[in-house]
């Protein structure tokens, strides 16, 4: 190499190498900041199981256990644009139908969240727990890990969501959301599933399955323009 | 002559990723879904690497491939020298980017693989239009 370009050679890697390490320093502060404090659901009425406004044209009731998977993906990945583009925007409600099916992480997460909907943070919880999902029946949803979860909820009283998980309080949500899979979608859910239409109205459309955005969105805008 | 070639071809790697990064930029500000030919893009457009300081990464990614091109428009020794910094330090992100999505979020982007990969060619090319004497270095001209 020429002795002339050692010097801006050097100042190019220098300056890259600072550069990157800026970069992801900034990423992982800002990064571990959002899964702590997630804002996607401020300012969004809540009411027990429901998210957004009650005069919604249309309500989306998702079937979930927390421990899923897929459900997992749906949630980290379709749901917060879905609340962005139709939930803020008062065109859109969703009802959390929570089941739990797959194991004693499922019953731990479930009571959680069905607790923190008598304090109207249902999907504040249930945002999280999807964020902070673990390996299915690993034994993950510890009292550590609901109280960090319980912490990390702005305006969420801990002490007495943590006993109204412990009580039948939310036992009756839990029991009408698996009336609701049985007599609307049949014993044999998986999850998720979705039904979508117009809201107060029996008539809905089923999605099965952990459908991309695009599937949402079209069904969506079509019930929309009728 | 061929340090014309390398120029261009610097600012052709250059457009294309600032298509790709404009692409997701307009999908995300339009809340719409990029097409894609794996399940991940709405995956990692919506995780939490998605953003610095609350401004989306492909936004970011289209602005620095768009100083990029800017550095080839300029016939100047430290144009060539911010270009190449530029590139470079975008491809060292976009490992990173590459190593959370395999190992962090579990899903890849088709849109950010393709946008890696045009990194990964423009970096060693940014490199040499750097090391490749331009026309006013062979002239002498100062």
């Amino acid at each position: 190499m020429r002795r002339d370009l050692l010097a801006p050679v050097l100042a190019v890697v220098g300056g890259a190498i600072v550069l990157v390490v800026a970069l992801v320093i900034a990423i992982h502060f800002t990064g571990s900041r959002h899964s702590s404090k997630p804002e996607g659901l401020s300012g969004i009425p809540q009411n027990g199981i429901y998210l957004g406004s009650s005069t919604a044209k249309l309500t989306l009731v998702e079937f979930s256990d927390p421990q899923c998977p897929w459900c997992g993906q749906w949630a980290r990945g379709v749901f917060p644009t879905l609340v962005k583009k139709y939930v803020r925007t008062g065109k859109l409600r969703v009802e959390y139908a929570g089941l739990a099916f797959l194991g004693d992480d499922s019953t731990t997460l479930l009571r959680l969240a069905q607790a923190a909907g008598l304090q109207n943070k249902l999907w504040n919880v249930v945002e999280l727990e999807f964020a902070r999902q673990g390996t299915e029946n690993s034994g993950y949803a510890t009292d550590a890990f609901i109280r960090k979860i319980v912490k990390a909820v702005p305006g969420l009283n801990a002490k007495k969501v943590l006993a109204a998980a412990n009580t039948n309080a939310v036992q009756p949500m839990i029991a009408s959301a698996q009336i609701l899979a049985e007599t609307r979608v049949g014993k044999r859910i998986s999850t998720p599933t979705f039904l979508l239409g117009p809201t107060g109205s029996m008539q809905a459309e089923k999605i099965v399955g952990a459908q991309s955005l695009q599937t949402f969105v079209k069904a969506i805008n079509a019930l929309l323009k009728k | 002559m061929r340090e014309r070639y390398l120029r261009f071809a610097v600012a052709l790697l250059a457009l294309i990723g600032a298509g790709i990064a404009g692409y997701l930029t307009y999908t995300h500000f339009h809340h719409s879904a990029p097409v894609c030919f794996t399940s991940g893009c709405e995956i990692v457009q919506n995780s939490r690497w998605s953003k610095l300081f609350g401004v989306p990464i492909a936004l970011l990614g289209m602005l620095t491939y768009l100083c990029i091109v800017a550095t080839t428009l300029v016939r100047h020794p430290l144009a060539k020298q911010a270009g190449a910094t530029i590139a470079l330090a975008a491809l060292g992100f976009n490992i990173y980017l590459l190593y959370i999505q395999a190992h962090k979020i579990g899903h890849y982007c088709t849109w950010c693989v393709s946008n890696e990969i045009v990194s990964a060619l423009l970096a060693p090319v940014a490199i040499a239009w750097l090391l490749y004497p331009g026309e006013r270095d062979k002239s002498g001209a100062t």
